[in-house]
């Protein structure tokens, strides 16, 4: 055996080992990401299953637990059909949506909007007036409901939608957010455009606009979320039943005391998780690069 | 006006005697005595039935009444609106508009309208909070737009709970009685005799017995090799298991301990009803030899693994548990053809300590102190309460009506073993202890109950909440 065979033979050993340890590395990371992913989602899916139930089997059925506690034996649509036809759910749904939608839309606007000025353009007190604005984030929506109750009614909002989202127009950590992704843009870039006459809106909307649109992503996910799943404050501000929104709904099932209405609630939660599901899986790229383009991850 | 400002003037006496009548049927009559009621003035006059309303004919000018409440299940929602549609053909200027909270938020949500200054002219509320209503310019008066005969109509009990001050802050809509309910299956399969199904309130279990029982049902059903079904259901009120509704479930470890014929000063009255005279004092009250020894009984069912030491939901509906405190509703709900529970079952009295005790706390709607339309507020809401409306939705909701004259009209409450026995015991029913704070209260005595319940000394535990209780309630001294 020469001295080559042997150094190859050699080689071929340490490529196999760590090829071995490769292998073993990636499928224990698959394994934990998968045991970590079966916790998030296993109280989801319990519920969906459960939705799928009567209200009679999922109260007999819940305890003790067993592997029909979480398979319906007997699935049915029947909590479906009760939400959306004698409940009208669908209109809770709509409200949601257009709650979030007005929500993403002023927050997207006012945040990148802000962003931008603190990133870029230089006034008295800027950093100043940034801290302050940070220190809002702070404060939670429950110690100023009744001042933000007087001025929607001051407004004559109470019980509108606009009510639902104009409060939040000026969101701390949107505006954080979009701050961060406007001090990535190399400076570089807008200076060639102001000096190609291009104004400050201008170069706003055709220079860093488009190269923020992971973080816009980001944002618009982030807004979608938190306004999807509000609740204190719709509850205090809308008084009309059919512009209440689905999370008050929901909670409205729930409360009936000794007449269980837990199919529909189930199904009714399962609802209203989907749209939020899909929306992460479909934004999901963008949402983690904005993350980390923006210095938040 | 001039009744209320009697009524006023006599507020300094007044709130005294309404502590004192907390000791139930010793108040009865007293109230009335000191002429409790309206001017009757209008009575008969008005377009449809409105109950006990007997105040000024109703505005013809266009009128929007809001009212807030819970959410029911759909067929009561549908006997509310059936009952809006008949008042507003009654009085078409009259609109009302209608607002549903989930159940658990109607308190905080009624704090937020108030002091924005924008409430609805009605609201839910909950006799607990009659002291709170009433300190707070809440809740307008509402006696001077009933009769009297309406007024009489309460149980003086359940008047001196939604009664502060001298003036009466809510319509009655229902009270709460506590019963205990057994699974007659279950008690038949270990051969055990059940809870005894009395009509008043003398030969049901005591502390002692129920404990003895719950003990013997346990290590009978682990035998027979039943290690699915529990002696005691996990609780159902509020978000359930320990700690879950002070003011109706809990107290009545405490409460019952008391003595209502003890000398004022004496720790057994004082366990009973649960704070000072004035209601700012619980020390002395709550953490008394009587009620640490009250909470070692409901210690010793989590200690001894009678009942679960967290929320089961539907736990006793489902056939899973021997026993279950609960309200009238069950008995109702179990009632209805083709609701029945998979088992059979039977009720009982709440275990008796020294007394039996019952917590009537319930929900009450009361209009807003503020409410531009007083007298319509209050003609719709003793319209929803007129005798029509009250009958029917009691029918389908299953609650106890807090008037005499309803439970005459319900023939089950003369015939029916649990409608008796949840007679007496409404006649025999406390307040929850009088105080502006008590929302602080039973928030401090819920976490309490929790921790006793997991393990923690009552002895220890029971000092040490009534002294944050005291210093909570403080802030109330004006």
């Amino acid at each position: 055996m020469t001295a080559s065979s042997l150094t190859l033979q050699a080689e071929e050993g340490v490529d196999r080992t760590a090829r071995r340890a490769a292998f073993l590395h990636r499928g224990a990371s698959i394994l934990l990401l998968a045991v970590v992913g079966a916790v998030f989602a296993f109280p989801i899916l319990w519920a969906a299953m459960s939705s799928l139930k009567s209200t009679d089997d999922i109260i007999t059925g819940t305890y003790p637990l067993s592997w029909s506690s979480f398979v319906p034996l007997k699935a049915t649509l029947e909590n479906y059909v009760y939400l959306f036809s004698e409940l009208n759910f669908q209109r809770n749904l709509l409200n949601t949506l257009i709650a979030a939608c007005g929500q993403v839309s002023v927050a997207v606007i006012t945040s990148s909007l802000a962003g931008y000025a603190f990133a870029r353009l230089n006034f008295p007190f800027r950093d100043v007036v940034f801290g302050l604005l940070l220190l809002t984030a702070f404060v939670p929506v429950e110690a100023i409901i009744v001042p933000l109750y007087r001025i929607m009614h001051w407004f004559g909002l109470v019980s509108t939608y606009p009510a639902l989202f104009l409060p939040f127009a000026c969101n701390p950590f949107g505006i954080f957010l979009m701050r961060q992704a406007f001090r990535d843009i190399p400076v570089e870039m807008e200076e060639a455009a102001r000096l190609d006459g291009a104004s400050p809106l201008r170069i706003f909307f055709s220079i860093a606009l488009p190269n923020v649109r992971p973080t816009l992503a980001t944002l618009v996910l982030i807004q979608f979320i938190w306004s999807w799943n509000a609740y204190l404050w719709p509850l205090v501000i809308m008084q009309d039943p059919n512009k209440q929104i689905a999370q008050v709904a929901i909670a409205n099932l729930k409360s009936i005391p000794n007449s269980p209405m837990d199919g529909p609630l189930f199904a009714a939660a399962t609802a209203v998780t989907i749209p939020l599901v899909i929306l992460s899986i479909v934004l999901q790229r963008y949402y983690v690069r904005g993350l980390v383009t923006s210095g938040m991850k | 006006m001039a009744m209320q400002k009697d009524l006023k003037n006599q507020g300094k006496v007044s709130r005294r005697a309404v502590l004192a009548g907390m000791a139930g049927a010793a108040l009865t009559g007293a109230i009335a005595s000191r002429g409790f009621v309206g001017s009757a003035s209008a009575q008969g006059s008005y377009k449809l039935d409105l109950g006990g309303y007997a105040g000024p004919e109703l505005s013809s000018e266009p009128v929007t009444l809001r009212f807030m409440r819970q959410d029911f299940t759909p067929d009561v929602n549908a006997l509310l609106e059936s009952a809006y549609a008949e008042f507003k053909a009654a009085y078409p200027n009259i609109s009302i508009v209608e607002e549903k909270v989930p159940y658990g938020d109607l308190q905080k949500k009624l704090l937020v309208y108030i002091a924005s200054g924008d409430a609805p002219d009605i609201m839910m509320g909950r006799t607990d909070f009659t002291d709170a209503y009433h300190a707070g310019s809440v809740a307008l008066p509402v006696q001077d737009y009933l009769s009297a005969d309406y007024i009489n109509d309460i149980p003086a009990n359940l008047r001196a709970a939604a009664s502060s001050g001298g003036n009466l802050y809510s319509v009655p809509w229902e009270t709460s009685v506590m019963m205990l309910y057994f699974n007659r299956d279950l008690f038949e399969k270990v051969k055990m005799q059940t809870p005894p199904e009395v009509t008043g309130l003398d030969g049901g279990w005591s502390d002692e017995e129920l404990v003895a029982n719950l003990i013997e049902m346990n290590a009978k059903l682990k035998e027979a090799g039943d290690n699915q079904s529990w002696a005691l259901a996990a609780a159902g009120q509020g978000n359930g298991g320990p700690g879950a509704n002070y003011s109706q479930l809990e107290s009545i470890w405490i409460r019952s301990q008391g003595d209502p014929n003890a000398a004022k000063d004496s720790a057994a009255y004082k366990t009973l009803m649960g704070i000072s005279d004035d209601g700012f004092t619980v020390s002395g009250h709550i953490d008394t030899p009587e009620a640490i020894k009250g909470m070692r009984f409901y210690q010793s069912l989590f200690a001894k693994g009678l009942t679960p030491l967290g929320p089961v939901p539907n736990q006793y509906p489902g056939g899973l548990a021997a026993t279950y405190f609960g309200g009238l509703n069950f008995t109702n709900r179990f009632r209805v053809p083709g609701k029945e529970p998979p088992f059979k079952w039977g009720v009982s009295l709440p275990p008796k300590g020294n007394i039996v005790f019952n917590g009537n706390g319930s929900d009450a709607p009361l209009v807003w102190s503020k409410s531009q339309h007083p007298a319509e507020a209050v003609a719709l809401l003793s319209y929803l309460c007129n005798d029509k409306n009250r009958l029917a939705f009691h029918k389908t909701w299953g609650s106890m009506p807090s008037r005499t004259s309803l439970r005459e009209q319900m023939s089950v409450f003369t015939t029916e073993q649990p409608f008796k026995m949840a007679q007496a015991l409404s006649d025999a029913s406390y307040s929850v202890p009088r105080s502006p704070g008590y929302f602080d209260y039973f928030n401090a005595m819920n976490p309490a109950v929790k921790d006793i319940a997991l393990g923690a000394d009552p002895a220890k535990v029971l000092p040490d909440t009534a002294a944050k209780i005291d210093r909570l309630l403080a802030k109330y001294r004006r």
